[in-house]
């Protein structure tokens, strides 16, 4: 205990000094509270990927000039998602959300869009239905249809956007699944209570497509092509803040720090987002 | 053994391939010196009842004869095998973490010895994986590595392990993020798990496994036998009048009993 204290005493000398060279105290950077909200991931939680959110504040402090960011939360299911949101005690003012969660709260919550995630690097998303080998791949819409997803946590995403029924046509039956792999080996071994169909997106499909077993199956129609996870502001509780925040983004792959944390969030930047393509999503909302 | 992949963060770091210096060359202990601490070495990790601090003394002597010479794959074998004992019974994770990159390296140099090595090979794969456990910045590539190694060694129909290939990548497969981020599938996860309570259904460990994956089948499938049948292997192979530990894994029996216990509570 006493060596603790010499230490303690010893450590605290030159700190003092220092303090006393100064004019005046630095002013203490402003807090910001950053959330994650991501659709279908059973591994987004605090447990799992708390630690990699923390990375990304901390980056983020050393490029937003007198800003400390904190992590609110990881979510995987839109309700908690929304609570984590409206947490007057614990304010967010930056959260990285699904689309559908963005156009169905954005009123309310009063967000507003400053980047857009490009997960593996690539532009939007675009999902298709994957199907056993030996029938025709579906092009069409698949009226009635049994459809393994991780998104059925939100249907007006998948049925308002992702696959619309077309007019008269019944619409498809969402079947939720933790992993889209696991459906697609159902449909392989034929298995009972298998899918007619899976839903993937692009990296999925593309790893899909060079699984040794998996890769028979055919694929068929696909969805337009779609906003990917967006960067959002709450209630304009960045401030000064903001400009920083989406120049840090935009450029997060331009540093080692950076490209790090692009792998660890699998989207190497979040640029500006494409506002044309969600001006048109937004109309299947409204 | 079993490497603990809990969480598989998104991670960028790639597992080291380095090999402990002077490997076969420069050994410069003494032959009695190396022989002495060897000896200290093994009597520390065969002491029974065993203990973390009689592992730990253990990893520090082979420790010191590897530093010396690093070119018994006999010894090397074993300081990686103490290596991936700390690595799953320490409780202190950033205590584990350089054990468990030393373990790394003992592998890499007794691969670089004798590369079809077997249980080189497995220890390895299996010290991978708890890198990828205690530093989660190496989450995916450890994930790779343990998914590589393993594959190897089923294809070989290794025997290692008590069926430890099965094993270990069944756990992976149970835990980790699906495709494609990482290689986690239950589908899988069942197969092997259930090949490895086949190969080796007495030991314990694969049983405990398999009850952990029977539990997660049951919830996905929506199927309560299978949750009784995890309840029933959990009782007959570990918690049961009649479930004994192996000969001289008292210590392993009682932490394997306590996730025993744990999975029965998260699943009433």
């Amino acid at each position: 205990m006493k060596r603790a204290l010499f230490l303690l005493l010893v450590l605290a000398v030159p700190l003092v000094s220092s303090a006393q060279d100064k004019p005046r105290e630095p002013s203490p950077k402003a807090e910001y509270g950053l959330a994650v909200y991501k659709l279908g991931e059973r591994h987004a939680t605090d447990d799992k990927a708390g630690e990699t959110i923390d990375s990304l504040c901390q980056w983020l402090g050393t490029q937003v000039p007198e800003a400390r960011f904190v992590r609110r939360g990881v979510r995987n299911k839109p309700d908690e998602a929304l609570k984590l949101l409206q947490d007057k005690d614990k304010p967010v003012a930056v959260a990285i959300v699904s689309p559908g969660f963005y156009l169905k709260h954005k009123s309310a919550l009063k967000l507003t869009v400053l980047a857009e995630a490009r997960r593996g690097d690539l532009d939007g998303e675009q999902y298709v239905l994957v199907g056993p080998a030996d029938a025709p791949a579906p092009e069409a819409f698949p009226e009635g249809a049994e459809i393994a997803t991780s998104l059925t946590a939100d249907s007006d995403w998948l049925n308002k956007v992702v696959m619309p029924a077309p007019e008269g046509k019944k619409p498809v039956v969402w079947k939720q699944t933790d992993n889209p792999f696991d459906a697609a080996y159902d449909i392989l071994d034929q298995a009972p209570g298998a899918p007619r169909h899976v839903l993937m997106d692009r990296l999925t499909l593309k790893a899909l497509q060079e699984d040794a077993d998996l890769k028979i199956l055919k694929s068929g129609l696909k969805s337009e092509m779609l906003p990917q996870d967006l960067v959002v502001e709450v209630d304009g509780r960045l401030g000064d803040a903001r400009e920083a925040l989406k120049k840090a983004l935009a450029n997060l792959d331009e540093t080692e720090a950076g490209r790090k944390l692009g792998t660890n969030l699998q989207s190497p930047r979040f640029p500006a987002a494409d506002s044309a393509r969600l001006d048109r999503v937004a109309k299947r909302y409204e | 053994m079993v490497m603990l992949v809990a969480a598989i963060a998104a991670g960028c770091r790639y597992v080291p391939d380095d090999v402990v210096k002077g490997n076969g060359k420069n050994g410069t202990a003494n032959a009695e010196g190396f022989e002495v601490l060897v000896a200290h070495a093994r009597a520390a990790f065969a002491q029974q009842p065993r203990s973390v601090e009689s592992v730990r003394v253990a990893r520090d002597k082979y420790a010191q004869a590897i530093a010396g010479r690093a070119d018994d794959l006999t010894v090397l074998l074993e300081a990686a095998r103490v290596a991936m004992w700390l690595g799953e019974f320490m409780p202190s994770r950033q205590e584990r973490r350089p054990i468990v990159k030393d373990g790394i390296a003992y592998t890499n140099t007794a691969l670089k010895l004798s590369p079809d090595n077997i249980e080189a090979r497995y220890c390895h794969g299996v010290l991978a994986g708890m890198l990828g456990d205690v530093d989660h910045d190496y989450g995916l590539n450890a994930a790779k590595t343990v998914d590589q190694d393993m594959r190897g060694l089923i294809e070989k129909n290794a025997d290692v392990g008590h069926a430890g290939p099965w094993r270990v990548l069944g756990v992976l497969q149970m835990r980790a993020p699906g495709p494609p981020t990482s290689v986690g599938s239950l589908r899988n996860a069942r197969r092997n798990l259930l090949t490895a309570v086949e190969k080796a259904p007495d030991w314990p460990e694969n049983q405990l496994y398999c009850a952990e994956m029977e539990f997660a089948w049951a919830k996905d499938r929506n199927l309560p036998a299978e949750a009784e049948s995890a309840r029933n292997r959990l009782q007959k192979y570990l918690l049961g009048s009649e479930a004994k530990a192996p000969a001289g894994m008292e210590f392993e029996f009682a932490r394997w009993q306590e996730k025993a216990r744990e999975l029965l509570k998260n699943n009433p």
